[in-house]
Parts: C-alpha cells; structure tokens; sequence
C-alpha cells in the first residue's frame, strides 16, 4: 500500500478515490439503464468492487488517524485533570487511564507512520504517545523510556498525614514513659498508651504503602479501606439501633449527639465506597482488567467511637454510658479521643481518660453528676474493687469515681467497702465471679476485665485471711503470674473432665473472654521460649469428631492436545504476569481465610507443635509473624503490607485474620474443632482436608525461609536453557544431560529437596528433547504437518496457482494485508475468496503494466 | 504436554498452557481458560498435571499453600525470561 507524504495527502487520496467511486457507481447505473451488454458491466461492477476495497483500505488509514488524534486529545484532558486534581486515588487513575489509552495507542501510531511519512516528524502527537511509561508486564511498569509520574497534591495529602501522624506518635511515645515512670510497665495506660502507639505506627506504614504503591505504580491495598467500610457501616447501624432505643431522658439529651454522629458516619460511608471504587478501578487496571473479587473482610466487632469533635458534648461518663451501649451487643468499643485511642473493655466500660476525667471532676459542674453516678452505681450493687486494680470494671470505676470526689472534696460516707460487712461481701462478690464462670488469666496484665479482678478479689480475701481452700473450686486457676498462659491454658484443658461445669458448656462469649485474656503478651519484644512441648501439643485435648472429608477435585482426561501458534513471546509474558498477580491475590486471600481454621485443625490434632507454641508465648508471635511472610511471600509488598496490619495486632498480642479472631479458632481446638475443619472444606472445596493441613503444616511451620541456594538457580538455569536449545542428536542430549546431572549429584551446597527438584526437571526435559528429535527424525514433526502461520502467504499464492510475477513490492504489500485482514490460513480460504484475490492480483498487473 | 499447547479437558474446559513447573516430583501449568472460540477469558488456573496408561490427565489445583509455593516458581520463571 501506498505510502503518503501526510495527512493532506491521505485526505485527498481519499476524496479522489472516493469521487472515481461514484462515478463508476453512476456509469454501471448508466449502462444498466441503457440496457448494454452484460460483459460490459459485469466488467465495470468487478473494478468498483476492486476499487471499493482499496478505498476502505485507505480509509481504515485516515479513520486510524482520527482515532489517534482522539486520543491524543483524551490524553491530554487526562493529563489537565490530574495536575489539577488534588485526590491522590483520581491521580493514580488519570495516570493509569493516561497509559491504558497510550498503550493502546502506540501500536496504531507505529503502524500509521509506515502510511503517513510526516507523522513521526509529528513531536505533539509523538510525545502525547510515547512520553509517558508504559506497562509491559503484568503490573510492572517499565519506566526506561518515559519519565517517572508526577501526582500532583498526592505527595502533599500523604506527607502532611504522615507528618501529623508522626508528630502524635511522638507525643504518645513520651507519654508512654510518663506512663511507664507513674504507673509501671504493668499498668492499663501504659499498655494502652503502648496500644495507641502501635495503631499509629500502623497508620504510618498504610500511608508509607500508599506512598509506595503510588510510586511503583503498584496495587492499593484495599483491606484497610474495606475494613473502615464495614466499620462505618456497623456503626451506623448500632448508632441507628440506639437512637431509637433511647430513653425519654436519653433522647432529650443525646438525640442530637446521635444525629450528628450519623450524619458524619453517613458522610464517611459515601467518601469510602467513592475511594473504594476509585482503588478498585485503579487495581482493575493495574492487573490489566483481569477482575479479582477481593472479599470484604468477616465484619469485625470493633467499633470506634469518635470523638474529635465530641468533648465538647459528652463527658467521660456519658462516652462511657455510649461504650456500654455498645458493649451490650458484644461490640468492643474503642474511643478515639483527638487521634488516641483508648480500649474499652467488651464487659464493662472504663474511665475513658485520665486528662478528660480531672477536667471533668474538676468542673464543679458535675461534681453533682459524678455524684448521682457514684450513687447510682452503688445501687447497683458495685463494690469498690482493691485499689491494687483501679481501672477494673465497675468495681474500680466505683473506686475511681469515689476518688474523683474526694479530690474535689467531696467524701462520700456510703460506700459498701467501708461498711462493716465488707469482707462478706467480698466474699459473695468472689462466689458470684465464680459462679459466672471467670477465670484468673494471666497476671502480667493486672487490668483485663473480671480475670483480674477475680484475681484481686481473692488476694483481697486471702490478705484479709479468709481461707479460700474450700472454695476454690477447680475452674480457678492458680495464680501463677510468672508463667506463661500455656500453664493456664494447660491447666485448664487437662482439668477439663473434674469441673463441676465442663468447659465444653462455657459460652463462646466466656471463652472468648477467657482466651482474650490468655493471648495478651506485654513483651512480644523479649520472647520466652518453651521448649517443653505441652499436654496439647502431644495431644491430649479432646479428639476430634470425625470429620467427612470432601474427596480432592478429580483428575480428568486430556482429550486433545494441540500448539498454539498465535499466541506471542509479548502477549504471553504480558499473560502470565497477569495470571500470577490474578492467582497471588487470590490466593492471599484464600490464605488469609483458611489460616484460622487450618491453625485450629492443627492445633488439636497435635500435627505441629508450632502453633501450641505460636499461642502459646510471645516466640511463637514471632514465629507467627514470620509463618505469615511466608504466606504473603508472593503477593507484592505493597499487599503485604496492606494485610500485615490486619493479621497480627502486637500491641494486643491478638491475630486477627480476615476479620476473625484466631483465638476463636486456634483456642478453641478441642471443642470447635470440628466447626473449623467443616470451615475449611467450605472455604477450599475441592482439596482434602488432609492434604490441606498437610501443606499448611509444611508452609506455616517449615518452609519459613524458601530461597533457593545460587548453585540451584544456577543449574535450573541451564536446564531452562538445554529446553529452548536446539539440540540435533540424541547422543548431544546425552552428553548434555548427563554433564548436568554430575553437576547435581556432586553439588554439596544444594539441599536433597533442591537435588531431587532439579534431576526431575532434567530427566523431564531430556526426555521431551529425545522424543521431539525422535518424531523429527521420522518425518512427523508437527511443525512440519501442519502450516506455519508466520510463513510470509504471498510464497503460499504461488502453491494455489496465483502468480505474483509483475507485482510491485507495493502490490504485493497489499495483497499480504488484504490477506492477512482475514485472519486465517490461506488454505482455509474459501473458493469465492480465492477468486476475488486472483482477480485484485490480475488488476494489479494491469495497473502496474 | 507443554507450555503454548491448548488442552482440552474431558469436562470441555479449554486451556493455555502458558508456564511449566515441577514440584514434587509433579508437573503442573500455569494455564489460562479459554472460551468456546479459544479465545483467552481472564480466569487463570495452576494444572496439575500426570501421565497414566498412556492418557494424559490433569486437575486444578486449590490448595492455597500449594499454589503459594507454584506461583513463587512461576514468578522466578519469568523475571528470568
């Protein structure tokens, strides 16, 4: 096809050829009209229908054109929209759209300047296309022939929120050594300061990773974004529930607290669902349109109660009225006061505040209010707990309230602790704690709900000399506080068959509890060890019930087997990047979701050691840490980092995977044992339970550390290499495999694994090398049956009887496109076709004659 | 079998074999799905594949760990192509 010196050119070509066309189209008319010989027309309607397929080439050229100068155009609105969009999510979609639509547009561009000589002198339309980076594999961006990406304002919003962050995380830092110096390492601010500080650090590295993907132009994370969502949207629910569940006292106080409240979680939930749409357009695009259903997280049972705004409405014990609303259903309510965050335990509330409840105390205001509360919670039946634990439940909440008075002078006389009577009531206090079922966990953290203050009421007793021997009955742990919770939990398990009330009829609320108080480390840093391997790690827990195992997914039959020989060396690697995002992500995620159940399944089954002891003390938090890398190994950093944060809280020593509680799985083995394996085979259907713990046991416990060593990548190389070569005798291949195989065998750095995984690979490949050779050698290479589609279909012309002697190269250019336009073998040209190329190759010789 | 054949399975499924891996001493497949018309569709899948009286059979591999540890391969394979 004729090339053109630029678009005028094009233009004109097509107008001219366009005018010949009617004109022809009106002599047919004509001719038909007076009735001449048939020949005749026949022969003028064969040139219109040969000069009718030369006009749409040409035309297909100059409507290539305007698509490429749309383009452009679209380009460059892009490029004006992102430098004056200040969201950084709109950014990374103007930029990826920017490059979707360049790369897409690069290969028209290429293939128009081979018509259009000027078009690659053309520097607007060539840099809108080839300035920008493209992507070339999977999600990789290659930036070797384009500059990095500028967001503008995206830096700017992540910096400053990374500034701030950083600036709050300083503060709570010295506040955790005010903390650490006032009230000790042991104490529930400083646990919970230490909490805050965690959070923050984690809200640092989610913006590092945004930064991060940013740059590399990497996936967002969306699990923090979807776990905010659902967040959001259960605490609109409850907000919504408790507005029209309040009391007419309440409502006249709290209504328009409420309101407010949700209209801000109304406003929150409409800007996350736009920035998840946003991200998940933007990963969409990132894994090349390949669509990935990224599940939202089990709903979590946190709930945050901002207050940013707030302090100003509600003092500390109206937020902790709004905690126990929430802690009514089960919730764990968190208050975020400014940017800190404190805890609020699930069973009772707190005084929310040190700072906030001097303020509030000091307020004469409400001394008559702390007063009303104090008689309140006297009526009640609270007791004033053992100063000892002050922050514990209702009893210290008393005890603090109490305290606040006093500081402001006001003494209150009536409180049970003073009365005379108040070893007995400690003592029916002690039954009642008893006789609900709690337990005394571990005492690193004097501070954690009824265990503690089980604990210190009986030390109360015991120090006021009140013999509890005859009363401790055998769901009372011995009060061990150097040990670890394996010795509680230990205990607790091999005593299970002597309780009066069998644990296996303790609520899951109870033993939710119980295990939130056995899995929370204060020293994660310093990690004991137990070598000891425990009573349920040799597994004497409960055996498991007999679970049906879903059979393994059948094999089934290759029926037919056949090359493909269109698929490209670019398009393929551009597949398979794409294939091992798609199947990482996927599969993460899978993970993520097995993982509670799988640790559960192994726990009591007593297959791995490791995760007893991952629950067991802080090593196995490590340990645990590492076992999750190990999952994550193959999804990109940026996921990794995005899921880290969701899949172990240091700071509360507690796994939380895809929005479970580990320990509701993994401390539960004996009795939920069966509900977590019928969990799996939901989850994973189609793959034994067996074979799922056998990997799982392989992967979490083992294969911590999967680096190859250099020798094994070193040879696995070269046999990669031995498959594409070339190789012309049988006797070659010997010589070569058996080279390799010495290498192998007389390697001592390579592990047996690594050995064994090579030699397979080298026998396969020499294998496949001798039987390709074989079949050449006998005249039946496949190459050789069937037609090579890359074969140039002019030399294929010639076979069938269409000469091309004559022909300009020009001509014969168009014939090849005119061919190649039809996608398929010339042999698989039907008659008709083969007719009509004949008939453009006789016009072109007439026209080149 | 190997990499850049289409297969068809005995259930009709199509695929692309695009990456050869072996582990265990077993073969598997990075494979993408192909629709009716053999065009690629965006599902991927891990095939294990084996040899058995001649016929060749294959299965999709579901087991997470399992993939976890093909993909790493299939990722190494082709950060060295």
């Amino acid at each position: 096809m004729a090339q053109y010196r630029d678009i005028k050119s094009l233009r004109q070509s097509v107008e001219s050829q366009a005018s010949n066309l009617n004109r022809l189209d009106e002599e047919i008319s004509r001719l038909k009209s007076a009735g001449t010989d048939s020949n005749n027309i026949s022969q003028k309607e064969n040139k219109l229908k040969n000069d009718t397929i030369r006009y749409n080439s040409i035309m297909d050229i100059l409507n290539n054109y305007n698509s490429l100068i749309e383009g452009v155009k679209e380009i460059k609105e892009l490029e004006d929209k992102k430098n004056d969009s200040l969201d950084y999510i709109r950014c990374f979609n103007y930029d990826t759209k920017i490059i979707e639509l360049k790369n897409e547009l690069e290969p028209l561009y290429l293939s128009l300047c081979n018509n259009i000589q000027d078009l690659q002198n053309n520097e607007e339309i060539k840099n809108a296309i080839t300035g920008l980076p493209k992507i070339v594999k999977g999600n990789k961006v290659d930036s070797s022939n384009g500059k990095d990406l500028d967001f503008p304002g995206l830096r700017k919003v992540l910096n400053e929120s990374i500034d701030n962050h950083a600036k709050l995380l300083d503060k709570l830092n010295s506040d955790l050594k005010k903390y650490e110096k006032g009230y000790g390492q042991h104490s529930t601010e400083y646990m919970q300061c230490k909490s805050n500080i965690e959070a923050e650090k984690n809200y640092i590295r989610d913006k590092e990773t945004m930064v991060k993907a940013l740059q590399k132009h990497e996936e967002i994370p969306m699990d923090s974004l979807y776990k905010a969502l659902d967040q959001e949207k259960e605490k609109l629910e409850r907000y919504k529930k408790d507005l029209k569940e309040l009391s007419k006292e309440d409502d006249k106080k709290f209504r328009k607290i409420y309101e407010d409240e949700i209209a801000i979680i109304e406003g929150n939930i409409d800007r996350l669902a736009d920035e998840i749409t946003d991200a998940k357009n933007y990963n969409d695009a990132i894994k090349k349109g390949k669509n990935i259903e990224i599940k939202k997280s089990k709903a979590s049972k946190e709930v945050d109660i901002h207050m940013y705004e707030r302090q100003k409405f509600l003092n500390d014990r109206e937020i902790n009225v709004l905690a126990q609303k929430l802690s009514a259903y089960d919730y764990t309510a968190s208050i975020i006061i400014g940017s800190s965050r404190k805890a609020v335990m699930p069973e009772k509330t707190q005084v929310v505040n040190e700072t906030n409840n001097t303020k509030t105390v000091n307020n004469t205001e409400n001394i008559e209010d702390l007063k009303a509360y104090y008689e309140e919670l006297i009526k009640e039946g609270n007791l004033v707990g053992p100063q000892k634990f002050a922050g514990n439940g209702y009893a210290s909440e008393l005890n603090a309230v109490k305290n606040a008075l006093a500081a402001n002078g006001v003494v209150v006389e009536s409180t049970k602790v003073s009365n005379d009577n108040e070893l007995e009531e400690m003592k029916e206090y002690y039954q009642k704690l008893i006789s609900e079922g709690h337990i005394i966990g571990p005492l690193k953290f004097p501070g954690n709900g009824y265990a503690s203050e089980l604990k210190g009421v009986k030390d109360y007793l015991i120090s006021h000399g009140v013999d509890l021997s005859n009363d401790l009955n055998n769901q009372t742990i011995p009060v061990t506080p150097e040990k670890t919770s394996v010795t509680n939990e230990n205990s607790k398990l091999s005593s299970s068959d002597e309780t009066t009330e069998p644990i296996k009829d303790m609520s899951d609320e109870e033993f939710d509890e119980m295990m939130d108080n056995l899995f929370r480390f204060d020293d994660y840093d310093e990690p004991e060890t137990i070598e000891e391997e425990t009573e349920l790690a040799k597994g004497t827990a409960e055996e498991p019930e007999t679970i049906e195992e879903e059979p393994e997914q059948e094999f089934e039959e290759v029926i037919e087997t056949k090359p493909c020989s269109w698929i490209k060396a670019h398009k393929k690697q551009i597949l398979i990047g794409a294939g091992i995002t798609a199947l990482s992500i996927a599969t993460v995620l899978l993970i993520a979701q097995v993982l509670p159940a799988v640790i559960a399944a192994l726990k009591t089954k007593s297959i791995l050691t490791i995760t007893n002891q991952m629950m067991a003390n802080g090593a196995q938090w490590k340990l645990s840490s590492a076992a999750q890398k190990a999952v994550l190994h193959s999804a990109n950093e940026a996921l990794a980092a995005g899921l880290k944060g969701s899949l172990f809280n240091p700071a509360s020593g507690i796994w939380t995977i895809a929005g479970t509680n580990l320990t509701d799985f993994a401390g539960a083995a004996a009795l939920k044992h069966a509900a977590a394996l019928s969990k799996l085979s939901v989850l994973v259907p189609g793959v034994s339970i067996t074979s799922l713990l056998g990997s799982a046991a392989i992967y979490t416990g083992k294969k911590l550390d999967k680096d190859r060593s250099p020798i094994y990548t070193a040879i696995d190389k070269v046999i990669s290499d031995m498959k594409k070569e070339e190789i012309d005798s049988l006797a070659e291949i010997d010589v070569k495999s058996e080279a390799i195989k010495k290498q192998i065998d007389t390697n001592t750095e390579m592990t047996k694994e690594e050995k064994e995984r090579l030699t397979y690979k080298l026998n396969k490949v020499t294998k496949k090398k001798k039987a390709k050779l074989e079949k050449k050698a006998k005249g039946i290479d496949k190459e050789k049956e069937q037609p090579n589609k890359t074969k140039d279909p002019l030399l294929e012309l010639e076979t069938i009887g269409i000469s091309l002697d004559g022909l300009t190269e020009e001509d014969k250019k168009e014939i090849r496109d005119i061919i190649n336009q039809k996608s398929r073998e010339l042999s698989e040209f039907t008659d008709e076709e083969i007719e009509e190329l004949k008939e453009i190759v006789d016009k072109l010789k007439g026209v080149s004659k | 079998m190997e990499e850049d054949n289409i297969i068809t399975l005995k259930d009709g499924k199509k695929y692309l074999l695009l990456l050869e891996s072996e582990y265990t001493q077993k073969d598997y497949f990075l494979a993408i799905l192909l629709d009716e018309k053999e065009e690629l569709t965006d599902q991927y899948e891990v095939l294990e594949t084996k040899e058995v009286d001649g016929k060749t059979l294959a299965r999709r591999v579901k087991d997470p760990f399992l993939l976890q540890e093909l993909i790493s391969d299939f990722e190494e394979q082709n950060k060295a192509a």
